[in-house]
């Protein structure tokens, strides 16, 4: 017990530093740029780092289970497009029923090809991402495809507010919160868990463990439809490259929420602390006038020092 | 065991043979999403005409082609030739980009096929390794002349220096080499991208009046390193600073609608009384209906012109210029583009030369007011 | 016969291979001109070099993500130096930086334990961010006609640095088979507490093994600058170190390590090499090529995956 209270503080610590580090920056931004400090500039950041913030509450699932997501990009691509083209066809309800169950069949895919094949998750995501490509490429022909009609509601889904709070800020908490809850509290949290850690033992104790990852497969794939969804709606069309890169982003949120890629460690939380960090460092630079690919060296120097005192920590612990 | 591994093997094989049956027999049909929107409300435009117009006006200097060009965008005289034999290549820069890059890779395939030349028509994603290797292939398929839009001008001198050693004809389209790479070539078809941009800026500086003086522009730029991107920003900065205008901003979209979008929306913010900016401008039509769109949910539409340097796809013009969201752009048509250029590479093939160095093509600015006057380059044909 | 079958069921990427170029033959039998071949070869060269470094590092048991943008890094640098120090200044100066990122690498992963995958990430968002602020965000011509001939240039058939390659697979040959740190690395890949316990030192193998994944890295940004004469700060983004590492994995080297050679990178490399000049030659739609190399990397992915079940079932070690 007091090991696990121990660990429950050292968690709770690092959610707290990380937090502290983002709001420092804020703070450094701001001072030099007093634009920074206003209620839009805020609100645009929340609204700017919804997409990454749901891909990457997903992208915890699969990392905790101990496997990458690589085909997160192309599976933004490619449902920002259904959900364009679908809507034009048979309406919105029925488009976004389809782009969920897309980006469900592609997560149940990855899922078989890591859970039950045991294939190097990787690699065998880096393939799903070109066949994702491909598809996307196929069924836009290449085309930037858009509504017919803007004024739709579920156009407000992206470009729509609630008083000054983003309808897609608010879909991202509530999306953030019950992916928490259910990882924490739910069995099916804990089973992901463990399978991160040791999936063999877990078979032992019979959890199926293949099945386990299948389904974090399924949930990033889940949560990158609805970041598509939220992400079309917000120019009301969609470009066939439209996710080029986001892997990368989404991914470097998760590790600087300090999840272990080893498996069996991660918060939601966390992650979306990272996306926040991400999202300030982004709208800084640019509201600065400078280059925003500062913001990747900053990226590198705050991951690395974020992981350093996680491991000088760890190993204070470990020896007393 | 051995019976998985042959059942795999055969499996990989049979995926691999129909793909790439289905991709090379059947010609895809170049219909999209903005071909409803082209059919009822193109311009007339029947004949292959040429885009002229008065407003637009010789290059102020433009710093990457050498030579003098051609007045208009001339087409060569094919007629009663026989082109069935040639074999023409071209690497591509990337055909699934943005519709305009769409529509001409399309058009290009489908045009070559009316006009029943063999066209090896190699996409590189925006690679430039990719295109090295495409090029090195075009090359050994014995090409009779090698088009190349390059990902890259500077990459693109060692590209066109391989064809030329190989003994076949280089011409480049819609983006030319840099400077030292322009004795590869035989010579360049496509728009003037500085042009272009300058003319465009100077429409907008000219619509503004007296707030031109000290104008306080913006500027969303496309992908870095690209030469046709910097050349439109070059110009476009030649002419706002002429009128007395400056760049207050400059920043990448990398050529993404969104990206732009967000860029603008924090630009927004840190703008945010009126007066703060004077306009808007960007480098392509896509991101400036990025910049649209921010500005519209921030509820500041109307307050300053959004202008692009060039546009070339339909239901951008049709839905954005023509009621002034986006107040203008200099026109580019793929398909008029596409078709002068392969059009040229055919007179080349049959041993003939380009009439100039540089044979660029007419890009008016196209805005809400000429609207119905100005050639809106065969729009229809994408259908 | 007997000799040849098992040798075949144990390298099991070489069936594969020659089983693709079969169908790229009856697909187009222009590939088998030796032109073509020839061309097949030196197109796939500087990843081929790239492949080498991070067989090392595989068989180690890790991976190198930071590629990707160090070669752009070592490209600009390569090129915008050259008028300032001249070509060989420019050349040792980008080396020298990825041998220091291969250093940051390789003390970070084995000294401090910090997980591969962060630190490499890591130092690829970092370089990235300097692939763009070196050069102004802008492309880079090289000044040098001695680079741009090195680049270029052939000796028979095969290009200046395609020799490089294949001297570069000889002495890693070498060096995996007949030297210590060869065997240390196989060693610390396969079991490294096994190995910790025999008293090899894992730390110095898994050091050493980043270093030459930093500096072959590095030399491939120079090889691509030298070969396109100019630098572009988009070089090898988003995913060049995905099609090397699954070039090296696809070839038959493990991602979990201890097993595998540097004669499966040249097959990996290879593999991915003629699929893509499979889509050149038919002239295939631009997403055909995007989904064939997607697919055939997942069925050979699934096909290895068959193969090794069966031997490890059969009893077959290394």
């Amino acid at each position: 017990m007091e090991q696990n209270k121990k660990m429950a503080v050292g968690g709770f610590l690092k959610s707290q530093a990380l937090l502290l580090v983002g709001i420092i920056i804020f703070i450094i931004f701001g001072l030099l740029q007093h634009s920074f400090f206003t209620t839009a500039n805020v609100v645009n950041i929340f609204r700017q780092i919804a997409v990454i913030a749901i891909m990457g509450a997903g992208m915890t699932y699969a990392i905790i289970g101990g496997n990458f997501d690589l085909s997160v990009g192309s599976l933004l691509s490619l449902c920002g497009s259904v959900v364009i083209v679908t809507t034009n066809q048979v309406g919105q309800v029925g488009a976004v029923l389809i782009t969920i169950l897309v980006g469900c069949l592609s997560g149940v895919l990855c899922g078989y090809l890591c859970g039950y094949l045991h294939l190097n998750s990787m690699v065998a995501t880096l393939g799903m991402m070109n066949v994702l490509q491909a598809l996307t490429l196929m069924y836009t022909k290449g085309q930037f495809v858009s509504l017919d009609n803007s004024d739709l509601p579920i156009v407000g889904l992206g470009q729509g507010n609630v008083g000054i709070v983003p309808v897609s800020v608010i879909i991202m908490a509530i999306f953030c919160i019950v992916f928490a809850v259910i990882l924490k509290r739910t069995v099916f949290g804990h089973h992901v868990k463990a399978v991160g850690t040791n999936s063999e033992t877990c078979r032992y104790s019979g959890i199926n463990d293949n099945k386990i990852v299948m389904l974090t497969f399924v949930i990033s794939g889940f949560s990158t439809a609805i970041a598509a969804i939220l992400l079309a709606m917000r120019g009301a069309g969609a470009q066939p490259t439209m996710g080029l890169g986001y892997e990368f982003d989404v991914i470097t949120a998760v590790i600087l929420g300090g999840a272990d890629l080893n498996g069996g460690e991660g918060s939601i939380y966390r992650t979306f602390v990272g996306a926040l960090i991400i999202g300030i460092m982004k709208t800084g630079f640019v509201i600065l006038g400078m280059s925003v690919y500062y913001q990747y060296v900053a990226e590198c120097i705050i991951i690395l020092l974020a992981v350093y005192m996680d491991i000088r920590a760890s190993r204070k612990g470990v020896k007393k | 065991m051995k019976f998985k591994k042959l059942t795999t093997l055969v499996i990989c094989g049979a995926m691999a043979l129909s793909l790439a049956a289905c991709g090379s027999g059947g010609s895809s049909s170049s219909g999209s999403a903005s071909s409803s929107a082209a059919s009822s409300a193109s311009a007339s435009a029947s004949a292959k005409s040429e885009a002229v117009t008065s407003s637009s006006s010789s290059g102020a200097g433009e710093s990457v082609s050498s030579g003098s060009s051609a007045s208009a965008a001339s087409r060569p005289d094919l007629s009663g030739k026989d082109l069935s034999g040639l074999k023409l290549g071209m690497a591509f820069r990337h055909g699934s980009n943005d519709t305009y890059m769409t529509s001409y890779f399309q058009h290009m395939k489908n045009y070559a096929k009316t006009v029943g030349v063999d066209l090896v028509l190699l996409d590189a994603v925006d690679d430039v390794t990719k295109q090295t290797n495409q090029v090195q292939d075009l090359i050994q398929q014995k090409c009779d002349v090698i088009m190349i839009w390059p990902v890259n001008s500077e990459s693109s001198v060692a590209q066109a220096k391989s064809v030329q050693q190989a003994g076949i004809p280089c011409l480049m389209c819609n983006s030319n080499v840099t400077d030292d790479g322009i004795d590869y070539t035989v010579g360049f078809v496509g728009p003037d991208d500085y042009t272009e941009g300058y003319n465009a800026a100077k429409q907008a500086m000219t619509d503004l009046g007296s707030s031109a003086k000290g104008a306080k522009v913006l500027f969303v730029e496309g992908v870095n390193g690209q030469q046709q991107a910097q050349a439109r920003k070059e110009g476009m900065q030649k002419a706002v600073e002429e009128a007395g205008g400056t760049f207050v901003d400059s920043q990448t979209s990398e050529g993404k609608r969104e990206k732009a979008q967000q860029v603008a929306e924090n630009w927004l913010v840190k703008y945010p009384s009126k007066g703060d900016i004077t306009a808007i401008m960007t480098f392509d039509d896509n991101t400036a209906v990025g910049v649209y769109n921010a500005v519209k949910a921030a509820g500041r539409e109307g307050e300053f012109p959004i202008w692009a340097a060039a546009t070339g796809d339909y239901s951008i013009i049709s839905g954005y210029i023509k009621d002034g969201k986006i107040a203008g752009a200099s026109l580019q048509s793929p398909i008029t583009e596409s078709e002068t250029a392969l059009d040229w590479a055919c007179w080349i093939a049959l041993g003939n030369d380009l009439p100039s160095k540089s044979v660029f093509i007419d890009t008016p600015v196209i805005t809400k007011e000429n609207f119905d006057q100005v050639d809106q380059g065969n729009f229809e044909k994408l259908i | 016969m007997k000799k040849v079958t098992k040798f075949l069921s144990v390298n099991t990427s070489i069936p594969i291979l020659i089983g693709i170029m079969i169908i790229a033959t009856i697909l187009d039998v222009s590939f088998l001109a030796p032109g073509n071949l020839f061309n097949v070869f030196n197109q796939n060269a500087i990843k081929g070099i790239m492949a080498i470094g991070m067989s090392f590092v595989i068989l180690n048991g890790f991976f190198d993500m930071s590629l990707c943008t160090l070669l752009s890094l070592t490209a600009a640098l390569a090129c915008g130096l050259q008028p300032k120090i001249g070509v060989a200044g420019a050349v040792l100066v980008a080396l020298l930086v990825g041998l220091l990122v291969g250093i940051i690498n390789g003390l970070l992963v084995a000294y401090v334990g910090i997980n591969a995958f962060v630190v490499t990430l890591a130092l690829m968002l970092g370089c990235r961010g300097f692939a763009y602020i070196y050069p102004d965000e802008q492309s880079i011509s090289a000044t040098s006609d001695a680079f741009r001939a090195f680049g270029t240039g052939k000796l028979g058939p095969l290009t200046y640095i395609s020799w490089l390659y294949i001297i570069g697979l000889l002495i890693a040959h070498y060096v995996l088979r007949y030297t210590s740190h060869g065997r240390n690395t196989y060693a610390a890949g396969g079991n490294a507490s096994a190995a910790e316990n025999a008293g090899i030192n894992v730390r110095k193998t898994i050091f050493i093994n980043f270093v030459i994944c930093g500096v072959l890295s590095g030399l491939g940004g120079v090889l691509y600058a030298a070969q396109n004469g100019a630098s572009t700060p988009a070089l090898g983004w988003p995913d060049m170190h995905m099609l090397v590492i699954a070039g090296v994995v696809l070839g038959g080297t493990k991602l979990s390590g201890g097993y595998g050679n540097i004669w499966y990178s040249l097959i990996g490399v290879m593999i991915l090499g003629v699929v893509n000049n499979i889509m050149s030659i038919t002239n295939a739609q631009p997403w055909v090529s995007t989904f064939c190399t997607g697919a055939i990397m997942i069925a050979v992915l699934i096909a290895d995956k068959f193969l090794s079940d069966a031997r490890a079932r059969a009893g077959l070690k290394n």
